[in-house]
């Protein structure tokens, strides 16, 4: 979704989470889910896309890509 | 959907290369009670969110991940200064969406619609901040332990 929604996005990993950015925006929150520390920790949530979406503005593009986020 | 519009305060330590810093959180948050439990929504700071069963837990995995990610922040930084401006940097970034919702929930507070039970109300004149101090250790004493003042509450 974030190759077609936010191009030329970047992960980087830190001791807690991954760290998204695009166009000046950053999402420095994304849950590690099971390659976390974070004891019985899934994947990641809907809700944290949900929000990392919005803050890189790019819902309708990423609701096209993410039917959950419908 | 049920969303609430919260403010939250609170000051924690964070340690960095050299230093220890005094970090006081004045934020905005949006509660949503969605189908699979609570979420969080940071507003401002809006990168991040959290859930939990309940308000209450979700509120506090909120809380952790956003000093999580001053940790990481300070993990990051060479020293002191370039910490306290990453740490501004990502206390400024607003969610503007997120941001919206919170806005049509506190207008539905201030017109009675909406109230969450046994969390107070504030004024959401209160400006939102984030204030960053490095502590002189040096000059530290056991009589500079202190609680830390926590605060929760429905914007109205």
């Amino acid at each position: 979704m974030l190759d077609a929604c936010a191009p030329g996005w970047t992960k980087t990993e830190t001791e807690h989470h991954y760290c998204v950015k695009w166009k000046g925006r950053t999402y420095p929150s994304l849950s590690k889910g099971k390659h976390g520390k974070k004891a019985g920790a899934g994947e990641v949530q809907v809700g944290q896309v949900r929000q990392l979406v919005r803050q890189f503005g790019i819902i309708n593009c990423a609701k096209k890509h993410l039917g959950v986020l419908q | 959907m049920e969303q609430y519009p919260l403010l939250f305060a609170f000051s924690d330590k964070v340690a960095g290369k050299g230093y220890l810093a005094v970090v006081t959180v004045h934020g905005t948050a949006l509660a949503a009670k969605e189908d699979e439990g609570w979420w969080v929504y940071g507003v401002k700071p809006g990168g991040l969110a959290e859930s939990g069963v309940t308000l209450p837990e979700a509120y506090i995995e909120f809380r952790k991940s956003l000093l999580r990610v001053l940790f990481d922040l300070a993990a990051e930084a060479p020293d002191f200064y370039a910490f306290r401006k990453a740490a501004t940097e990502f206390f400024s970034e607003v969610n503007e969406p997120t941001r919206g919702e919170w806005e049509a929930a506190r207008a539905l507070v201030r017109q009675g619609k909406l109230d969450l039970e046994g969390i107070r109300h504030e004024t959401a004149e209160s400006p939102r901040r984030i204030d960053i101090k490095e502590l002189q250790t040096l000059a530290l004493t056991p009589e500079d332990n202190r609680l830390e003042d926590e605060e929760l509450g429905v914007a109205a």
